[in-house]
């Protein structure tokens, strides 16, 4: 159940290194309950965010507030964090990593067995309780770094990248555990992604970063409502040379509300998109350009994010 | 108590890592092996060591209450050396040179010595300094016993009339009780010897790099330790002998000729087997850098930063596993010098004791490993480091060869060399008195080595904390 009170404030947070800003000017409210995603490219500034959230990083400027207080006199256990690197002791059994993590928060000793289990339970591991961490697949492992995020029951999960490198198995049995957690538990997520689909499907608001700065903070509908109308034809000329001249003529046509060229393609995203694809041959036919592929879709996070930065999310 | 989680984490760690393990504990293992072989069963047979003596010492007068003689320690010393034998053996430990000079350096460059002692002019005059040293402290520290024992009630002195009350064992000065134990004054009719300001210092000059001086010059340091004492010793019989009896001649200098014990059949190898232990100490540096860094490196450490583990539980927690290796290795390698014919000297209270000292030497090793984990990048950065510097510092510090002499200050009379600087040279020294020399008399290295460690760990601490656990 999400909570219009929020439960992290940020005011002007900014992190600079030797000139350069990572992250500049963040000013967000996370709500209590709610999956917050953090969306961009590469090098956009969310893992920067996150570690000056968690405490990791020092911000050069700006201040965080954790339910009203201070980021440096937070209090531990209400955050969780789960690293985009798996981070794991290879040479303890899941069991003893999670035990050892819980020691570290202080988690009463009988609680923390129970706990353990659970958690080993709930994350599809029971059967490696005794395995050496260092021993499992990439999977597992994945799954037991998020564990270790949670065994003593933080009130904020923060995810960096967490499929990162899982396959889409094991991807849709990590998204339905993040869901339970927030919809069950009522915990409130922060992740990070690169992945349109997981901020889409998981995040109840999006916070779209370029560049160490904010873009826009809505949720997902609403920003495929305000910078994404319409759908997205996307077209491959024989002759990628010639998108330039194509994109001319492109955007004359009445409807057509954006054209990009993005990563050698041309991306146009029109109102009634269907109708629009005859006179879009046509108009690309009279330049005497042959069409290698052509697509249609429903417009995505990622459209947003062209739509924002000129750029897709992956260049 | 989370130090007690990270130490469980780290000794599963280092016994579940069975390569790391083996090359922590196997590597100085056969660096034992090896040195045992090469220089401890071939030479084993007990020959005189070549030794030239240089005796400047002008002798000096040794004044009794009615009497006086005159003396020459450093002949009696010479005397003393060329009549040592091996212990349990009629072979000399010496074959001591009275040569000139020139002709004891050209000896020495052909190595037909393994090295010359020099005895300074002011030898006699420092020794004498000594003998009235003992005696002043040992008779102010008799004059109750004797106030008692000669039946004295009341004597006068400059500071006044002192009067003794033996049925309630009370001093009183003009009328006032004073402090038995703080009382240093003397009647009127003794006098205490002067003490004069005279030091004096015997050298051993040598090839550092020829094994035979190492050899030569630890037992000679043995000897002239042992004859300062039994010099002192004497004193204090005399000074006893003295307040038990009256009108006697007290002969305050004696000396006699025993065998030295630890040469029974010294080797090289003896000399060794302790350097070998430090050796193995500081290989703990790569394998504590490692650990760490790659904590670092693999984030674990950044996980460990938000939860509330302190400072002090990571420092702590960590130094416990390694201090239990460092317990192992000590002992495994005193085993397998035993079994390569190190000839132990020490009684069962020199392995706990060295024991002890192995771990002050590991928690200086884990110290600088500390230090190194606070600078490296990654693990393969400490591991590359690590060995480049605790290797050399293992011959640095002494474990395998003498060392050169480089004496830099003096700290509680014995010679602060540029060497002593590190725990570990301490650690080589006090291992070596107690397993080869049989000598307890450690205190003076136990402490410097703590001291010592105490402010690597600290520096370990704060460059760790400083650089690793602090947020960016």
């Amino acid at each position: 159940m999400i909570n219009m009170e929020s439960i992290i404030e940020t005011k002007n947070l900014t992190k600079k290194y030797n000139g350069f800003f990572a992250v500049k000017n963040l000013n967000l409210k996370i709500r209590k309950g709610e999956v917050f995603g953090f969306l961009g490219p590469n090098g956009a500034g969310k893992t920067t965010s996150i570690k000056m959230l968690t405490g990791i990083l020092k911000p050069t400027k700006g201040e965080i507030l954790i339910n009203g207080k201070n980021v440096s006199s937070m209090i531990k256990e209400k955050i969780g964090l789960c690293p985009q690197d798996i981070v794991i002791w290879d040479s303890l059994t899941c069991e003893e990593n999670l035990r050892l993590i819980g020691e570290m928060y202080n988690v009463e000793k009988n609680f923390l067995k129970e706990r353990t289990k659970k958690l080993l339970k709930d994350l599809l591991l029971t059967e490696k309780t005794k395995s050496l961490a260092g021993s499992l697949s990439g999977g597992m492992k994945r799954r037991l770094n998020l564990g270790m995020a949670l065994v003593h029951e933080p009130d904020v999960v923060v995810m960096d990248e967490p499929s990162a490198g899982l396959d889409p198995q094991s991807r849709l049995v990590l998204w339905d555990y993040i869901n339970s957690l927030s919809k069950n538990e009522g915990k409130t997520i922060i992740l990070t992604t690169h992945f349109m689909e997981e901020a889409d499907r998981l995040s109840d608001r999006v916070a779209i970063m370029d560049k160490g700065e904010l873009l826009v903070l809505d949720t997902p509908e609403n920003l495929k409502k305000k910078l994404g109308k319409g759908d997205v034809v996307e077209i491959k000329l024989s002759k990628s040379e010639m998108n330039k001249k194509a994109l001319e003529m492109i955007i004359t046509i009445e409807g057509v509300e954006e054209t990009k060229e993005i990563g050698g393609r041309i991306v146009v995203r029109a109102l009634d998109a269907v109708n629009k694809i005859p006179k879009i041959i046509d108009r690309v036919k009279g330049l005497n350009i042959t069409i290698a592929d052509v697509s249609i879709r429903r417009n995505t996070l990622e459209d947003v994010f062209i739509s924002l930065t000129g750029r897709g999310l992956r260049e | 108590m989370k130090f007690v989680s990270i130490a469980a984490k780290g000794i599963k760690e280092i016994f579940r890592d069975k390569k790391g393990l083996a090359l922590l504990i196997v590597f100085p293992m056969a660096f034992m092996f090896v040195f045992g072989f090469a220089f401890g069963s071939t030479n084993s047979a007990n020959e005189p060591m070549d030794i030239a003596v240089l005796n400047h010492d002008n002798g000096t007068t040794l004044y009794y209450q009615n009497s006086s003689e005159e003396i020459n320690f450093g002949d009696n010393f010479t005397s003393l050396l060329e009549n040592l034998n091996y212990e349990d053996s009629v072979t000399h430990l010496f074959n001591v040179h009275n040569v000139s000079e020139e002709k004891a350096k050209d000896m020495l460059m052909k190595r037909e010595i393994a090295c010359i002692l020099i005895i300074p002019e002011n030898f006699s005059n420092a020794i004498r300094a000594m003998i009235n040293e003992t005696v002043r402290t040992e008779i102010t520290s008799n004059i109750g016993e004797m106030i008692i024992g000669m039946g004295i009630t009341e004597w006068n002195t400059t500071n006044g009339t002192y009067y003794y009350d033996a049925e309630n064992n009370t001093l009183y000065l003009d009328g006032k009780p004073v402090n038995i134990t703080g009382f240093t004054d003397f009647p009127a009719n003794y006098t205490l010897p002067e003490v004069e300001n005279v030091t004096a210092e015997i050298v051993i000059e040598g090839d550092t790099g020829y094994i035979e001086f190492g050899r030569a010059q630890s037992v000679l340091i043995k000897v002239f330790e042992e004859y300062k004492n039994e010099i002192k010793r004497n004193a204090k019989e005399s000074v006893s002998l003295y307040f038990g009896t009256d009108e006697k001649y007290y002969d305050f200098v004696q000396s006699r000729i025993k065998p030295m014990p630890g040469t029974e059949s010294f080797t090289i190898f003896d000399y060794q087997a302790p350097g070998i232990i430090v050796f193995a100490l500081l290989m703990m540096v790569p394998a504590v850098a490692g650990t760490l860094a790659k904590e670092c490196e693999k984030g674990t450490l950044e996980r460990l930063k938000l939860s509330k583990m302190s400072s002090f539980d990571l420092l702590f927690g960590t130094l416990i596993p390694w201090s239990l290796i460092a317990i192992i290795q000590v002992i495994i390698l005193f085993l397998v010098a035993l079994l390569m014919g190190f000839h132990w000297q020490g009684g069962n209270l020199s392995i706990i004791l060295a024991v002890g000292i192995g771990i002050i030497g590991g928690i200086a090793s884990i110290s600088l490993g500390l230090l190194v984990a606070a600078f490296v990048k990654s693990e393969k950065h400490a591991t590359t480091l690590s060995p480049i510097i605790a290797v050399p510092m293992s011959f640095l510090v002494g474990s395998f060869f003498p060392l050169p002499k480089a004496v830099i200050g003096y700290i509680n009379g014995k010679g602060f060399q540029i060497y002593d600087v590190l725990p570990w040279t301490h650690t080589v020294n006090a291992l070596r008195y107690l397993l080869t020399f049989g000598n307890y008399d450690v205190l003076y290295y136990v402490v410097m080595m703590s001291i010592l460690t105490a402010i690597l760990f600290i520096a370990g601490i704060v460059c760790f904390s400083k650089n690793r656990l602090k947020a960016e």
